[in-house]
């Protein structure tokens, strides 16, 4: 059983929730979701958030039935011992690779903004104590990191008035210039920045007064949104499409405009800061994974944390190169795109059946 | 017969007794002739009293008239007096201060009188904490003169003092001190329970049991709070947190605390509140000027000299280019210095350190430059670094504060800004494990509590802080403003 010293009260879903979806992604989005809808993608932030704020509905709707609220058992319970367990490794496979993408797609930045010469091995090496340090305590821990991680680097959104400057209202005229088909298109490919909440299947059980803590999940992904539009827009606003196609990150490129009379080249310090919103989404779902192994299995936590931690190491470390980077990400954006919206529906659905035959079996 | 045998056994007891006792220093034996027999006097000179002795015990010894010892001891105007056979038992009071009394006429046993010299330092000026305006009262070594210190301040009967004893060879008095009906039972209970479990020989100040008692005791942070105060002890009791007195120490230990309260001194609270925040909030920033500007300097230039406008950069090139040191070797040198100076400054007498601080100050820095060892912007750097890690209020942490900057500055060497930014997420995480007496350290920040910033980053006045702070769960959440007033 949870202590109730170590869960957290409700609020603190909505920093789980939203560090948890903020991350790399944030640096360069702009540039990759106007594929279908151009200038208008903004548009399919929107969407994509709407059905995130679903998907969150329908993961509450389950966890609340279920006992011990968290996704070993309702995996448990709806597919059996043996194959429950089975789905649940794969689940955790599947937060071994976010974490993975988090960090490789960081040291990538890292690589490419400030140190072209850095070992990804020589990064890890001091990342990876420091995420063990973060899950070997208490669950409070994670949640302090998460919280410092939105309230700190939320200093820097002020930052946005600068490039406002060079903004061209021409950039994103006409608006709705797209089919809707083009935007939902998008807004596929924008459903990666919101990922990390899946986490939310994991921690649920360490917040005091669960089933009532949905509404701040939802004004946290409504905060993330809400952030993502503003950045979107600046950014259209700031650069013309033909230049986004240029870009890579988008964002980082806005920072590069800032100049202070003590400090010029912004970006280098927004990529530090940013750190601190990395890190919450690496250690979530570092911690989520050991948990679940710790919770299929009864592993003692802190092994298992130091064995997957060891994995994640050896993960990010055989990814090499812009290209391999781009392939992992790819890949973490469709697999992370089936299993929102088409596993967790139907987990939703088979739950549900089960429940209403127990019931009348008993 | 029977009874010459047993006066036989007595008197060689006796005899034991002041062989056994000849052998300390300083064992004074006097033999008075009485109406009733031979008087035996005797007690170690340096632990006894002697005014008190001639003043009170001799004349009535000499002068009144007895039939025992019991009738002797009713003239006595001392209180704890006893009446004692064993002689391991009397050479324990011996050693305490006790005067012994025997009649080898009258009884076997002796009267034991407390006569200990009391050694006090005056209550004095606080020196660690000045402070300029507000009482000036500091603790001193004995532990009695500063519980009442605090009773002076607090007198009701709500205060409760339980008190322990520590240290296998010193048996320390150790108090727990609290306000029944405000504090919170449970952080009384973990306070007396910790020093309980302590396991140690001696406990020669405060420190002893903040080292022992702390949470996480591989911690660079204090996780209890020392003061010199007793205003400061008085008004966190009434916030409802606990007080921890130990014997021989004029430093009381206070918790439960959070980070935040150790860059608040106790004068924040005597000034109105926009100055008294002012402050607080200037002294904040100095501590992490103080922390992060030599690593961040050996960053930069190490890696990122890119961040420096045009101008500026000019300016500390020109100041490096005698320099032959990478930027990493010329801070730790100019750190160490500061150190090496510091540290001289402590150990010597008052008017000495002053005299080091200036040669070394104002010599050697000059010199340095001038010599082409370090650059002018790094000395100017480094000096107010030191300067802003001596404006926390509380010594122990800023002792703190200045050790975790050289980690820091060796990983800003390897991993520039980067760098820096991992080892102070390291530290977050630790502040964020921190417990300080079961509570969490970094309260209010995590967990959030927005009530409590009243009095965490600026003080607001007092007419807003009508609550006490959730960090140490009062029982009472309420101050009693206008308790009386509705009768």
């Amino acid at each position: 059983m949870i202590s109730l010293d170590d869960k957290v009260t409700g609020l603190m879903v909505f920093f789980l929730i939203t560090s948890s979806q903020i991350g790399v992604g944030v640096l360069g989005f702009e540039s990759i979701i106007n594929k279908y809808a151009g200038h208008d993608a903004w548009m399919s932030l929107i969407i994509s958030g709407l059905a995130v704020s679903g998907i969150i509905y329908l993961m509450y709707k389950m966890l609340k039935n279920a006992e011990k609220g968290d996704i070993v058992e309702i995996h448990q319970f709806t597919y059996g011992k043996w194959l429950g367990n089975f789905v649940t490794i794969i689940f955790t496979m599947y937060l071994l690779l976010m974490a993975t993408v988090v960090l490789r797609t960081y040291i990538e930045i890292i690589q490419v903004w400030m140190f072209p010469h850095l070992k990804v091995w020589a990064f890890l090496l001091i990342l990876i104590p420091l995420i063990y340090y973060t899950i070997s305590d208490q669950f409070r821990t994670v949640v302090g990191v998460c919280f410092l991680g939105i309230v700190y680097p939320s200093l820097l959104i002020p930052t946005v008035i600068y490039p406002l400057r060079f903004a061209d209202m021409n950039h994103i005229l006409p608006i709705m210039d797209h089919t809707i088909t083009e935007l939902m298109q998008s807004s596929t490919l924008a459903i990666l920045n919101f990922m990390g909440f899946s986490t939310l299947l994991v921690f649920y059980p360490f917040i005091r007064e669960a089933n009532k803590s949905q509404k701040y999940a939802q004004y946290g992904n409504l905060y993330t949104t809400g952030l993502y539009v503003v950045v979107c827009l600046v950014s259209y606003l700031f650069y013309n499409q033909s230049e986004l196609e240029e870009v890579i990150w988008a964002s980082l490129g806005l920072w590069k405009i800032i100049e202070m009379p003590f400090m010029e080249r912004f970006e280098y310090f927004g990529i530090a800061t940013l750190f601190f919103m990395i890190l919450p989404n690496a250690v979530l779902y570092m911690w989520a994974s050991t948990r679940v192994v710790h919770r299929t299995f009864g592993f003692d936590h802190k092994k298992t944390a130091v064995v997957l931690l060891v994995i994640l190491f050896l993960t990010c470390v055989s990814s090499t190169g812009r290209v391999g980077v781009n392939v992992l990400n790819d890949g973490a954006g469709k697999i992370g795109l089936v299993f929102l919206f088409i596993y967790i529906p139907v987990l939703f659905v088979i739950n549900l059946i089960r429940r209403k035959v127990r019931k009348n079996v008993s | 017969m029977n009874k010459k045998t047993s006066q036989k056994r007595v008197q060689r007891g006796f005899d034991k007794l002041l062989t056994e006792l000849e052998k300390k220093d300083s064992f004074i034996h006097y033999q008075h002739e009485h109406e009733n027999g031979t008087i035996h006097l005797g007690y170690l000179k340096t632990a006894v009293d002697p005014q008190k002795l001639e003043k009170y015990i001799l004349p009535r010894v000499q002068e009144y008239i007895y039939n025992d010892l019991s009738e002797l001891n009713g003239y006595i105007p001392f209180t704890k007096t006893e009446l004692a056979e064993n002689s391991d038992h009397i050479q324990d009071k011996l050693v305490k201060g006790f005067v012994f009394i025997y009649m080898p006429n009258v009884s076997p046993s002796y009267l034991l009188v407390p006569l200990p010299l009391d050694q006090k330092r005056q209550v004095s000026v606080p020196e660690v904490e000045f402070s300029v305006v507000g009482p000036k009262e500091a603790f001193v070594e004995d532990i009695d003169t500063n519980l009442n210190l605090i009773r002076k301040r607090l007198s009701i009967p709500e205060l409760s003092v339980k008190k322990l004893k520590v240290g296998t060879i010193t048996k320390t008095d150790v108090a727990v001190v609290s306000i029944d009906g405000i504090a919170d039972e449970e952080n009384v209970n973990t306070a007396v329970q910790r020093i309980k479990d302590v396991e140690i020989d001696q406990v020669i100040d405060s420190s002893y049991i903040q080292q022992t008692i702390a949470d996480n005791k591989n911690s660079p942070f204090p996780q209890l709070l020392d003061t010199e105060r007793p205003d400061r002890i008085a008004a966190i009791l009434a916030e409802g947190k606990i007080a921890i007195f130990v014997d021989g120490s004029p430093h009381v230990l206070l918790g439960p605390t959070t980070l935040i309260e150790f860059f608040s001194a106790f004068e924040d609270y005597f000034l109105n509140w926009m100055t008294a925040s002012a402050f607080r909030l200037i002294r904040l920033i100095a501590v992490f000027f103080s922390i992060l500007i030599t690593p961040l300097y050996v960053a930069v230039l190490t890696h990122h000299f890119e961040i420096i406008p045009q101008t500026l950069l000019t300016t500390i090139v020109h100041s490096r280019t005698q320099v032959p040191f990478p930027p990493v070797i010329e801070a730790l040198i100019l750190e160490f210095t500061i150190e090496l100076l510091r540290e001289a400054g402590a150990r010597l007498p008052t008017k000495i350190g002053q005299t080091i601080g200036i040669v070394g100050g104002i010599v050697i820095g000059t010199a340095a430059v001038e010599a082409g060892l370090t650059s002018n912007v790094l000395l100017i750097i480094v000096a107010l670094a030191a300067l802003g890690s001596f404006t926390t209020p509380v010594y122990k942490m800023s002792n703190t504060i200045r050790l975790i900057r050289f980690p820091l500055i060796i990983v800003s060497h390897v991993y520039g800004l980067i760098g820096l930014t991992i080892a102070i997420a390291y530290i977050m995480v630790h502040l964020l494990r921190l417990t300080s007496l079961g509570r969490p350290f970094f309260a209010p920040v995590f967990p959030f509590r927005p009530k409590d910033f009243k009095d965490a980053l600026i003080r607001l006045p007092f007419s807003v802080q009508q609550k006490r702070p959730y960090q140490v769960r009062p029982t009472k959440v309420k101050r009693p403003v206008a308790e009386e007033t509705d009768k």
